[in-house]
């Protein structure tokens, strides 16, 4: 059922180089972090076969794909590895549907319908129009329904997201979220913008300067990067619905059996009881108190254990455990002394039901 | 078999030659035109500049040496009469040849730019949807690069059509055979017909307006009907 | 200059009188003109310097005989391809007897004659044939009593592979063969070339026309045709003998019963002013002594008739 990716490659070019040594098992969709330039558009085009100039040996499932000391290398046509890029690129000269029956033609052995598909991705009013008359957010849609219909074994998204203003964005996400899910296709999806693969991903890997220096579970990993400078810390979390409010507009996630977390959320999205909300808080909106805070505006009060301390010039970063979860705030160094915390001390922490960020909600 | 006049058969003459080359120019140069396009090394250069050489040799230079070259005393000829059992100078065929090394830079050049603007974007997309290279020649490619098909082709024939320095030195003249209209062109105002002359000058200068306009014709249609599309997208958002 | 532009347009709004206004505008243009015309000066000059026209003096000629002579330029010399080699290893003893600079202009005949309709600056007009000489006096671009035969051509069959091998059929193989077999043969076209004509003339003669005028290469002028055959690319042709003499190359001369006789005529154009030194040069060319010259180099005396029906 899982599929495994190998990789052992080596790439140099000018003063860029990308040395990874790593396999992946490819449930769902994996993430790729990494600042520009850190690699990780070339990993990608390495993996679909676009990429020539880097050495090494790529398997995917065993099949190899790539062989530099063996002088095997599958054109990327023969992969059946398929890749939404940036810029969408679909072809001018073909209409939507056009574009959706290239790739669908090309499939030997179709089992997806192209109807089906094309109501997955919500495509049925643009489809006879001429490419060059959609919106960009349609065009990324069509890009992806395209990349689906050519049923490839794998599917890699590089940054698909960039050109989109953020409406098209969270409609994007939760497609592709949907996708995965219905198709159960292997995904690979690349950005330099957590937010994104915070919601996404069921794994993450981060590249730092052209090697991988994290990879495992997404909360895990971005825990770990917590204690790097590489992204701003957080706490993230993947919690069922136990309540919708409709009046206030809240919604009440589980997160022991004990305690709730409330957020915000869009009267437009329909969620039911039971689904499975990403939500991330970051450590600068969680405050501190070590007495139980009564009357207070702030919605969300959990108790926790404080387990750990860091601190780094005036912040001091604090891992907190409340049940199961682990949880990190940040507060001032003057705030840390003021309170005299110490390990294993019982706090409060607060934070607003705004400050639990879902893709709803977030301004990237 | 009709008995054609001797400028009509001159003209006859002329559309096949310009016929014949422009379809195996069409053939040659494309992947001429394709290669030079995504080629990278300092080769580039240099073969650039012998695919344009036609554009300034005097065509009596280029007639010159491929007469030597067709001769039966020279290589190429002799490889020709023993793989064909004719005669290479004076032949249709060496006419033919000279035509397409004459207009080869009409051919090549409009396509590698057409290929060159293209860049890889849409050939990569092809690619990760599991289309070989030829398969994206015959559907991304030629579709977006129709227009300098078009006009590549236009310019060969044209340009065949109005030879006369290449077809003067290799030709001899033959009715049926090597004699163009351009040569009939040149024959009626030595011997004073005049009259016949003008006809032919004529109609000559008629068809290659024809011609040139339909090029053009061809090549601005894209960037009206883009202008239409841009002011359909602006009101849309 | 945007500057200097403004100025003007100003001083154009301005009611001072019209002459200051042209002064000012023709000043102005006549600073940005300078710079073209210089580049286009100097192009002209270097086209000039190295224009070159057969002029056959030597520079210490030219200088003593500058100072001799009292007008500058020199007789222009028109004179057909096919005769111009000749002409020029002639003239050498014309300028010096004479002591007249000699300028020789070497073309199709064709080309000359449409140059000469139109206004070209020549003196003398040496055609390869009769035809253009008579229509240049029916057009009054030539003077009527200046027409004169200078020479007369002759044909000859060549082929290169004869300097080779040294066996060259007689002229009676030689028609026999090319009824029988399937070879080409090169002529000038005889529409528009003097030779061709004769050549033709040749090949009925001999009854060949009818099987050979399918497999004919023709040139447009003689001189193309022997550059044909020269080349070997065809074997065999007709070309002038004047050709081959000159060229050092044996062929088969055609008795001169055979074709009308090529008849090479000049003019003095009427638009010469050189009539009397033109006379002079073709007094020269017409000499018993300039003709048996001739005679070497593979032309007829034009004391030499020849009646075909």
């Amino acid at each position: 059922m899982s599929n495994t990716l190998s990789l052992n490659i080596k790439c140099q070019r000018h003063s860029f180089k990308l040395s990874i040594n790593q396999l992946i098992n490819l449930d769902g969709i994996l993430g790729i972090l990494g600042h520009s330039g850190s690699g990780k558009t070339t990993l990608l085009r390495s993996i679909s076969g676009l990429n020539k100039e880097c050495s090494g040996i790529i398997k995917f499932n065993d099949k190899v794909l790539m062989d530099t000391k063996l002088k095997q290398f599958i054109a990327s046509e023969k992969r059946q590895i398929s890749m939404v890029f940036q810029d969408a690129r679909l072809f001018p000269h073909l209409s939507v549907h056009e574009n959706l029956l290239f790739a669908a033609k090309r499939c030997n052995k179709p089992k997806l319908n192209v109807d089906d598909i094309i109501e997955l991705t919500e495509l049925s009013a643009l489809i006879y129009k001429p490419v060059t008359q959609i919106s960009s957010g349609e065009k990324q849609r069509v890009a992806l329904a395209r990349a689906i219909l050519s049923e490839p074994k794998l599917l890699l998204l590089d940054e698909p997201l960039s050109a989109l203003d953020n409406k098209s964005k969270i409609a994007l996400l939760a497609l592709l979220k949907k996708v995965n899910q219905r198709l159960k296709l292997p995904m690979i999806y690349v950005s330099h913008h957590l937010e994104e693969l915070q919601q996404l991903a069921d794994d993450l890997l981060t590249l730092n300067k052209g090697e991988v220096s994290h990879y495992g579970k997404i909360h895990q990993v971005i825990h770990q990067l917590n204690h790097t400078e590489l992204i701003k810390q957080q706490t993230s979390l993947s919690l069922p619905i136990c309540a919708i409010d409709k009046k206030y507009s809240l919604l009440s996630l589980q997160l022991n059996e004990q305690q709730k977390i409330q957020l915000p959320y869009l009267q437009a999205t329909n969620l039911k009881h039971g689904d499975v909300i990403r939500c991330t808080i970051f450590a600068n909106d969680i405050s501190i108190s070590i007495n139980e805070p009564i009357k207070s505006s702030i919605v969300n009060k959990l108790q926790a254990t404080l387990v750990d301390i860091i601190q780094v010039d005036h912040q001091v970063l604090l891992t907190l455990q409340c049940g199961n979860q682990s949880f990190f705030a940040n507060i001032s160094a003057f705030s840390f002394d003021r309170l005299k915390l110490v390990k294993q001390q019982q706090v409060y922490m607060q934070f607003k039901a705004s400050a639990v960020h879902t893709y709803n909600s977030f301004t990237c | 078999m009709i008995d054609l006049s001797p400028d009509n058969l001159a003209l006859l003459t002329t559309l096949q030659m310009a016929f014949v080359s422009t379809v195996i120019l069409m053939i040659i140069g494309t992947p001429l035109a394709w290669a030079l396009a995504k080629m990278k090394s300092r080769l580039k250069v240099l073969i650039e500049a012998i695919v344009a050489l036609p554009l300034v040799l005097p065509p009596t230079v280029l007639g010159f040496y491929l007469l030597i070259a067709f001769s039966p005393q020279s290589l190429p000829g002799q490889i020709w009469q023993q793989v064909t059992g004719q005669q290479l100078a004076f032949s249709f065929s060496a006419i033919v040849i000279g035509s397409i090394i004459y207009s080869l830079p009409f051919v090549v050049q409009p396509l590698q730019k057409s290929f060159e603007q293209l860049g890889d974007d849409l050939l990569e997309a092809g690619s990760v949807l599991n289309a070989g290279p030829i398969d994206r020649f015959f559907n991304i490619i030629l579709p977006m690069t129709k227009a300098s098909f078009i006009t590549a082709a236009s310019l060969a024939f044209a340009h065949t059509v109005g030879e006369f320095g290449v077809v003067l030195m290799i030709g001899g003249n033959i009715p049926g055979e090597t004699r163009v209209l351009s040569m009939a062109l040149f024959d009626h105002v030595e011997a004073f017909n005049y009259q016949q002359a003008h006809i032919l000058a004529a109609s000559l200068m008629i068809s290659a307006l024809i011609l040139l306009s339909i090029i053009y014709l061809l090549n601005r249609q894209p960037s009206a009907r883009n202008k239409k599309i841009v002011d359909k997208t602006s009101s849309c958002s | 200059m945007l500057n200097k532009l403004m100025k003007i347009k100003q001083s154009f709004g301005e009611k001072s009188d019209g002459k200051t206004n042209l002064v000012l505008s023709l000043n102005h243009l006549a600073k940005l003109a300078f710079l073209p015309t210089i580049l286009l000066l100097s192009i002209s000059l270097i086209g000039f310097s190295s224009y070159s026209s057969a002029d056959v003096l030597s520079s210490t000629q030219t200088l003593q005989n500058q100072q001799k002579k009292k007008i500058a330029s020199p007789l222009r010399i028109a004179v057909a391809t096919n005769f111009s080699p000749t002409l020029a290893s002639l003239i050498k003893d014309f300028e010096q007897q004479k002591n007249i600079k000699v300028q020789l202009i070497s073309s199709a005949t064709g080309t000359l004659f449409q140059q000469i309709m139109h206004g070209a600056p020549f003196d003398v007009f040496l055609s390869a044939d009769s035809l253009r000489p008579h229509l240049l006096i029916q057009q009054k671009k030539a003077i009527k009593w200046s027409l004169k035969t200078y020479t007369i051509g002759s044909v000859s069959f060549w082929s290169n592979t004869w300097q080779s091998t040294k066996k060259i059929p007689t002229l009676e193989q030689l028609v026999t063969s090319i009824a029988t077999s399937r070879q080409r043969i090169a002529i000038a076209n005889p529409n528009i070339a003097p030779y061709g004509k004769a050549a033709k003339e040749v090949l009925e003669y001999n009854q060949l026309w009818q099987s050979v005028s399918g497999r004919l290469i023709t040139g447009i002028n003689i001189g193309q045709t022997f550059q044909q055959v020269r080349s070997q690319a065809i074997n065999l042709g007709i070309i002038a003998k004047s050709q081959l003499v000159q060229n050092k190359l044996i062929g088969i001369d055609i008795p001169t019963q055979q074709y009308q006789a090529i008849e090479q005529q000049l003019v003095i154009l009427t638009s010469s002013r050189k009539r009397q030194q033109a006379q002079q040069f073709i007094d020269f060319l017409l000499a018993p002594a300039t003709q048996d010259k001739l005679s070497e180099l593979g032309y007829r005396k034009i004391t030499d008739t020849n009646e075909k029906q």
